[in-house]
């Protein structure tokens, strides 16, 4: 009769719980899911910038939220409603796993508020709590000891498996050894409650472990409390603490709602995983639920809620397929009409949209929109005569992008359906797009522009990953229009690019002697002209193929490795104190220039010239990483740990060293320190 | 017991009641009424707030302009307009529908009716132009598109009736086609700006806000729309002070005359107005209508150009206009037949032109030229030919042009060959009479003949064949001829004869060949043969100060009349056609423009024929 009541109370207790968790959750889902410059975004702007299963990750936590209210209130059995709260969690889990995965192909990734939580110290947090509670009721001893059990290997898990490139127990012993050493006692003390927030999730669960043979005196022990309230309790101090510093901007009012989410959220799970045994070990439950008419069997019940989880997932799991690489372009000849098209008319309209879209957020713009339409005009019209169905989809582009909140992935959608078009008509062509994005007064806003380029060639690669091509290309239109790089990859397109006439300017510099370096670095330029100087001495070696090689090489890498590429300890390190974005530019970087000095019949010495003015000249993700591969290919320390300052003379050592040694022995080394960390 | 008692006692062996048969401890509230009360407050706050975001903007203006086009339907001319306008308002704390805004240009495409359109858009006030629209290809090399347009402003607030401005014009050109329009529309933004915000601050809504008290709910609106308050009472202030000034300097014009006549004044007391000749409708006059104009990025008096005209004025001072252009290069010149004129145009800069405008109001362009300088077009009798200088640059000796009035067709070219000309005028259809002083190389060809280096007036001969000059009479050595005025039959000229220390007046009757020689003994300058013959009018040139008068000397007479007496310039007389009055321009410095501008009125004084 007691257990039945314990039951009936617990099943009470997670009704609640799963209501607050519900609630909170779709208050969050009403706040910003990012602030940018000051200007909050919430989760409609950011909807329609994302895949279709990035959609369904940033609807997620919302559609949660709302099944487990309505769980709560219609629901009436303990073990139906532990399930349905157990597989709403997993089935957002899994969504937002995929949605961040297809989102992160994409251009606009979903932001860090949807993808990122710490879930192994959540479920040990949650583990303890149930455990705990179960302790207390003498036929759940066992299946408490396993929970237990899982609360501990939980944590574990947390401090083991890297996040970001770096395990956080690896983080907290770092943080406590060097504790010490930090200059004042304020500082120490705030690292060791960050250090203490830390080990919270293992404290608790070591410290739940004595439940194996002792018995609670009371059904909600301080222990369980402390498990699903301290961590959020911490968090709150430090967010007061915050408060006098930040104000009360939107990052308050979001910190405390999350807050609130996470509490209410470690409260659901461990009344879930309570209820979930119990109602599934117990036998007083069907005493407890006497007066509730039958229910399914369990076995039933349980291959229903993993069937539905099998469905969601096996659905989002195909709307999250990365996109197809490699491509097949049949390429005819350049045409006058083709080349006026691409290289004045559409730079053009290009142009006029621009000076409309700066200018008609702050200003009238009339004028402006009579250029633009007058431009569209004359671009629409000449377009069908090239290609009709190119004209078609050059008609949607200048007839779409009219408003100025155009969604990001709706201009690459649209430029895209262009080259679609050009590609089944053989046009030799290319646009593509790019999306600015900044904060100013009157929130976010996105300016879109296209660049044209003429293909001379199409080439392909083969790796177990599957096929990949790259573009070799020309720009078109204006000087002031064109990019510097050399070349350039992304994700979203089955293709990476190499601009052949920057590729060309490049080796004008290089053949007359500029390694890119000052006068102040005389040792390192005089390094650099002597290899260059080496290199050209060879009749055999034509400068501007070798850059191409390269620079193909580099940019198939960035295919190959697509957005979610491991990251090595050594970036982690480098680039601690760097915000994500640039950790995550570094690591990619990092991975295409190390295989770029593998490229076969090229050189490895041209990459080291190409990477040495990155090396001696801060301030960008090029030199962290000229300076990881370099500091790795010699085993030297370039950078002062302590000062952080740059030893310019040992870089220049170091690229001496590399740049002694045998060309196979040096592609076999990038390749090994390739695979070594990667 | 009573039965009372026992109705309510239940036997102590009966089981309990089901708890679903107990009464409740409290009665069931109904829960419809609180839903209707809480739908009646979600709708009556739904309705206010729908009210709130739909209520027009107090401050919001829509600004409408057609010229050619709106904006939205593709005209450059309206884009720039509305866009100008838009920075002027807004920087007197207008707040304006941007236009080129893709939300603004949904709208704006989807309603026919503007002030539909302001609704949806939330703007209380809608500033709407309708402008006509006028436009020339111009005959310039490689193209030239003069534009034109007029029309009124109106600005309208709710449904009340809208305030409508007088016209507002302006003019632009371009090479390219595309430029005019959008010359045109920057050009009109001044204006309109001009011609609507006193609309829309004197405005009885805004009047209102104005006059109400820093306490009332509009103290902020009235706040925030000081700066239009202020320029507008600024600009106001300043046009009646520059307007005060003209009536102050015209009347102490009036009264400084000291001369024997009455003088009366033909233009009004700002006017910059040229006395090109007097014909049976009245004067022929030149006039740069530029009116007085607060300029708003200064916020200062400026004038605003216009086009030039060349006007009949009659002696009430009515004007019936004969010619409108972007700029006259010099005085236009009467024909023989008092009706046709000579003008020489100016266009853009880019050309001049020869232009014949005759009574009907017809403009023949005969010439158009990028670098010839022409000036002094005399037209024959009949219209059949136009005598006019030519220099062909900047350096060039200055030649006498001939062209047939019909085609444009060049019939001659007098060239100077190291000599001037320096006058001409009509005695009939084919023969131009002429004054030439020659160099001192010879001429090359047999035309103006006559010995010495004195000035000679020639007969000049134009048919088919090559041109033949006859001397009339020969100026004395040391004296110049200069200046020539033919009575309307062309039988008596008149001209200046410049002496040292002595100038004369030479009239020469052409029938008898006879040249009569008048000394005013003062200075004097471009005179002017009454249509008789008998009297010249000219230029009196007073020896203390050189201040120019009107004087007037019989032919044959021993003395000269002033008529004129004042501190003014007069200059430039002529006779009326009945000769009895004359006409002269009367120039004054401009009272708010002093080093920049004159202000020149047409007057006139009577004229007693037959008096000394």
């Amino acid at each position: 009769m007691t257990e039945a009541y314990l039951y009936t109370t617990a099943v009470h207790r997670l009704r609640e719980r799963a209501r607050r968790f519900g609630a909170a959750v779709l208050v969050l889902g009403l706040l910003p899911v990012e602030v940018v410059a000051g200007h909050p975004q919430f989760l409609w702007q950011v909807l329609a910038a994302q895949p279709p299963a990035g959609a369904v990750a940033a609807l997620a936590p919302a559609l949660c939220g709302l099944a487990l209210l309505l769980a709560s209130r219609f629901v009436r059995r303990g073990l139906t409603l532990a399930l349905t709260g157990l597989t709403t969690l997993l089935s957002t889990a899994v969504a937002v796993h995929f949605g961040g995965a297809a989102a992160a192909w994409e251009a606009l990734s979903l932001p860090p508020s949807v993808t990122e939580r710490p879930l192994p110290a959540v479920l040990s947090l949650a583990a303890c709590s149930a455990g705990v509670h179960l302790a207390f009721k003498p036929a759940m001893r066992g299946a408490s000891r396993a929970l237990l059990g899982l609360s501990l290997l939980a944590a574990t898990a947390y401090y083991l498996v890297p996040v970001r490139g770096e395990a956080p127990g690896v983080a907290l012993w770092d943080m406590l050894a060097h504790l010490g050493e930090l200059p004042h006692w304020r500082l120490q003390l705030g690292f060791g409650v960050i250090g203490v927030m830390l080990a919270w999730p293992g404290a608790i669960a070591l410290a739940a472990q004595r439940y194996h043979r002792a018995v609670p005196t009371q059904e909600e022990p301080v222990l369980g409390l402390a498990a699903l309230y301290g961590l959020p309790v911490m968090f709150g101090m430090l967010l007061y603490r915050a408060l006098p510093m930040g104000g009360p901007g939107w990052p308050f009012v979001l910190a405390g709602v999350e807050l609130a989410v996470l509490a209410t959220l470690l409260s659901m799970l461990g009344s879930t995983l309570e209820v979930l045994l119990e109602g599934l070990l117990s036998p007083e439950v069907g005493e407890a639920e006497l007066d509730l008419p039958p229910g399914w069997p369990a076995r039933r019940l349980f291959g229903a809620h993993l069937g539905t989880l099998g469905a969601l997932s096996l659905g989002l799991a195909l709307l999250a397929r990365p996109p197809h690489k490699g491509v097949d372009w049949s390429l005819r000849p350049s045409t006058p009409a083709a080349d006026t098209l691409y290289g004045e008319l559409l730079p053009a309209w290009n142009d006029a949209r621009w000076t409309w879209d700066r200018r008609v957020r702050d200003e009238s713009g009339a004028m402006d929109l009579v250029g633009v339409r007058k431009a569209g005009r004359a671009l629409v019209e000449a377009a069908p005569a090239v290609d009709p169905g190119l004209g078609a989809a050059v008609d949607r582009l200048v007839t779409e992008s009219r408003t100025l909140d155009l969604a990001g992935r709706r201009w690459y959608a649209l430029v895209g359906a262009v080259n679609d078009a050009a590609q089944a008509a053989g046009q030799p062509y290319y646009l593509d797009p790019t999306v600015y994005e900044y904060g100013a007064e009157d929130g976010v806003r996105r300016h879109f522009r296209v660049r044209s380029y003429r293909i001379e060639a199409v080439t392909g690669l083969r790796v177990d990953a599957g096929d990949f091509a790259a573009l070799h290309v020309r720009h078109l239109g204006d000087a002031f229009a064109r990019d510097s790089r050399l070349g350039f990859s992304r994700d979203l397109q089955p293709f990476a690019l190499v601009v052949l006439d920057e590729i060309e300017a490049w080796a004008k510099n290089l053949s007359a002697g500029h390694c890119g370096l000052q006068d102040t670095d005389a040792p390192a330029l005089t390094s650099c002209e002597r290899v260059l100087a080496d290199l050209r001495a060879d009749p055999d070696f034509d400068l501007v193929a070798a850059i191409t090689r390269i620079t193909e090489r580099h940019e198939l890498q960035h295919q190959i490795d697509g957005p979610e590429l491991p990251m090595p300890t050594a970036v982690v390190r480098l680039t601690g104190r760097y915000d994500d974005a640039v950790r995550q530019r570094v690591n990619r970087e990092l991975s295409a220039y190390v295989m770029e000095l593998t490229t076969a019949g090229v050189p490895p010495r041209l990459s080291l010239a190409h990477m040495l003015p990155f090396a001696l000249n801060p301030g960008s993700a090029e030199h962290l990483v000229a300076l990881l591969v370099f500091e790795a290919l010699t085993d030297r320390t370039l950078v002062d740990p302590r000062s952080g300052e740059l030893d310019e003379a040992n870089i220049t050592a170091a690229f001496d060293t590399l740049a002694g040694v045998n060309d196979e022995t040096l592609r076999q080394r990038a390749d090994a320190l390739w695979h070594r960390w990667y | 017991m009573d039965d009372t008692r026992k109705a309510n006692f239940r036997p102590l062996d009966a089981l309990p009641p089901e708890v679903d048969d107990l009464p409740d401890a409290l009665p069931r509230r109904p829960i419809w009424p609180w839903l209707l009360v809480l739908l009646a407050v979600l709708g009556g706050g739904g309705f206010l707030a729908y009210r709130v975001a739909t209520a027009p903007d107090a401050r919001k203006v829509l600004v409408v302009v057609d010229l050619d086009g709106k904006w939205w339907e593709g005209s450059l001319g309206a884009a720039a307009l509305a866009d100008s306008l838009s920075g002027r308002l807004e920087s007197m704390g207008f707040q304006v529908v941007r236009g080129g805004d893709p939300d603004v240009t949904e709208i704006l495409e989807s309603e026919r009716d503007p002030q539909r359109a302001a609704a949806r858009l939330r703007a209380a006030w809608l500033v709407l132009a309708e402008l006509n629209v006028s436009e020339a290809e111009l005959p310039i090399d490689g193209g030239f598109v003069e534009m034109r347009a007029e029309g009124p402003v109106r600005v309208m607030h709710a449904d009340a009736p809208p305030a409508v401005s007088p016209p507002v014009s302006s003019w632009a050109g371009a090479k390219k086609k595309d430029d005019a329009p959008r010359r045109l529309g920057e050009a009109l933004a001044d204006r309109v700006f001009d011609a609507a915000l006193p609309l829309l601050v004197d405005h009885p809504q805004l009047r209102d806000v104005f006059h109400a008290g820093v306490a009332s709910p509009d103290a902020v609106l009235a706040d925030k729309l000081r700066p239009a308050r202020e320029y507008v009472e600024q600009r106001t202030q300043t046009l009646a002070d520059a307007t005060r000034k003209y009536a102050e300097t015209a009347e102490r014009r009036e009264k400084a005359e000291r001369g024997p006549v009455p003088v009366r004044f033909h233009s009004d007391a700002a006017a910059a107005d040229g006395l090109c000749g007097m014909g049976p409708a009245g004067a022929l006059v030149k006039t740069e209508d530029a009116p007085l104009f607060f300029l708003p990025e200064r916020r200062s008096l400026g004038r605003i150009s216009a086009l030039e005209s060349v006007v009949w004025m009659s002696p009430e001072g009515e004007r019936k206009t004969l010619w409108t252009g972007y700029n006259l290069y010099g005085y236009p010149t009467l024909g023989a037949d008092g009706a046709s004129a000579v003008i020489v145009e100016d266009l853009f800069g880019w050309a001049k032109t020869v232009t014949v405008a005759t009574a009907d109001g017809k403009a023949n362009r005969l010439r158009v030229d990028p670098t010839h300088r022409y000036s002094g077009g005399r037209l024959a009798p009949g219209n059949g030919m136009v005598a006019i200088q030519d220099r062909a640059c900047r350096d060039c000796p200055e030649a006498l042009l001939v062209l047939d009035a019909t085609d444009g067709a060049e019939v001659v070219t007098l060239m100077p060959e190291d000599g001037a000309f320096g006058g001409w005028g009509w005695l009939d259809a084919t023969h131009l009479t002429v004054l030439y002083t020659p160099g001192k190389a010879q001429r090359s060809d047999a035309l103006f003949t006559a010995p010495g280096p004195a000035t000679t007036l020639y007969s000049v001969t134009l048919g088919a064949g090559a041109p033949t000059a006859k001397a009339l009479v020969t100026a004395e050595s040391e004296e110049r001829f200069s200046w020539l005025s033919v009575t309307p039959d062309a039988q008596r000229l008149a001209f200046e004869i410049n002496r040292s220390g002595d100038d004369q007046i030479g009239v020469f009757d052409v029938a008898a060949g006879a040249l009569t020689r008048l000394s005013p003994g003062v200075g004097c300058s471009a005179p002017s043969i009454s249509p008789d013959g008998t009297s010249v009018a000219f230029q009196w040139i007073d020896a203390r100060g050189g201040d120019e008068e009107v004087g007037v000397m019989a032919v044959g007479a021993e003395k000269a009349t002033r008529l004129t007496d004042n501190g003014a310039r007069d200059r430039y007389p002529q006779f009326d056609r009945a000769g009895t009055r004359i006409y002269f321009e009367s120039l004054v410095d401009d009272p708010n423009f002093k080093d920049h501008r004159k202000v020149s009125r047409i007057a006139s004084v009577p004229f007693e024929p037959g008096t000394p």
